[in-house]
């Protein structure tokens, strides 16, 4: 796997906050990084050995805490997202080399909500998404913008991206079911995503 | 899925986007947004979701345009309206 180009996606895998998920992926291909998630590895390796290596392996991360709450009266909250927050942290910090050099995106779904919760994570790159995707997307390309080598500017725009990712979603579904959509795994979404940028011309903006 | 769907689903994929066929109507900084493939210039962009679906219309009336997809606030496809009228709908969620 290489480092420089993966990027490690700490986030909540239900129906709802899927769409958020898929513009994250679709803007992080378009700028030429490979999306890692823990539902895409082997489910033999203990979840969290599989996330170690994750983080470990990527230098770009977004975590998204905007589901620490618990989404019903009774219901306890997540620590998942946060704990892998510090244990990205954790490597950034200890395991010393490349790892010095690891890039964070965190979101959350409102402003200063985390910090009621997680105030020592003040300070860095912290944005709020209102769990919109189009915000997801802007934010996420203005960040790879923010960490781009030499400052070279990014050739599309936030507008750009958000408009090319309705385009991608909608020729998908002139050309299978949304079930089909549904049911995608992620590597296959992603092949596809990498298809379409082909057509239009568009690959590995952020030239790693 | 089989392997040959698959296949077939990429080559289409990469073959979308570019040919102008079709129009999207997005939601964009809270305003509506008719854009049409492979132009990099919005056709315009309205404060109402029925002004941006009544603009849409005309380019399939006259010609402009093959097909019109209407997505969601989220991105999704809400609907398409193809040149002869025939209508497809999808969630309303977003």
């Amino acid at each position: 796997m290489a480092f420089d180009t993966n990027l490690f996606i700490n986030c909540p895998f239900d129906a709802n906050y899927r769409p958020v998920l898929k513009s994250i992926i679709f803007t992080a291909i378009c700028f030429g990084l490979d999306p890692q998630l823990s539902e895409n590895k082997d489910s033999s390796e203990t979840r969290l050995k599989s996330i170690q290596d994750l983080i470990e392996n990527s230098k770009f991360s977004i975590h998204d805490l905007s589901r620490m709450a618990p989404a019903k009266k009774g219901e306890l909250s997540k620590f998942n997202m946060p704990f892998e927050l510090g244990l990205d942290f954790g490597c950034k910090r200890y395991k010393g080399g490349e790892h010095e050099d690891k890039k964070f995106l965190i979101f959350d779904t409102e402003a200063y909500r985390y910090q009621r919760a997680l105030s020592d994570i003040s300070g860095n790159d912290i944005s709020y998404h209102s769990d919109s995707p189009e915000k997801a997307t802007r934010h996420v390309r203005n960040w790879l913008q923010k960490h781009q080598k030499n400052n070279q500017p990014i050739l599309l725009t936030g507008t750009e991206t958000w408009t090319i990712y309705n385009e991608f979603e909608g020729n998908l579904v002139t050309l299978v079911t949304k079930s089909d959509i549904d049911e995608m795994p992620w590597n296959e979404y992603f092949y596809h995503i990498k298809q379409f940028l082909a057509g239009k011309g568009i690959r590995s903006l952020t030239g790693g | 899925m089989e392997a040959s769907e698959k296949q077939y689903l990429a080559e289409r994929l990469k073959e979308a986007g570019m040919s102008g066929e079709k129009a999207h109507v997005i939601s964009s900084r809270g305003r509506w947004v008719i854009v049409r493939e492979g132009l990099k210039k919005a056709i315009g962009s309205f404060k109402q979701e029925s002004e941006a679906a009544e603009k849409a219309k005309s380019l399939l009336d006259n010609g402009i345009t093959q097909i019109v997809i209407f997505h969601n606030r989220d991105g999704s496809v809400a609907r398409i309206l193809h040149s002869k009228n025939a209508e497809v709908h999808y969630s309303t969620a977003g």
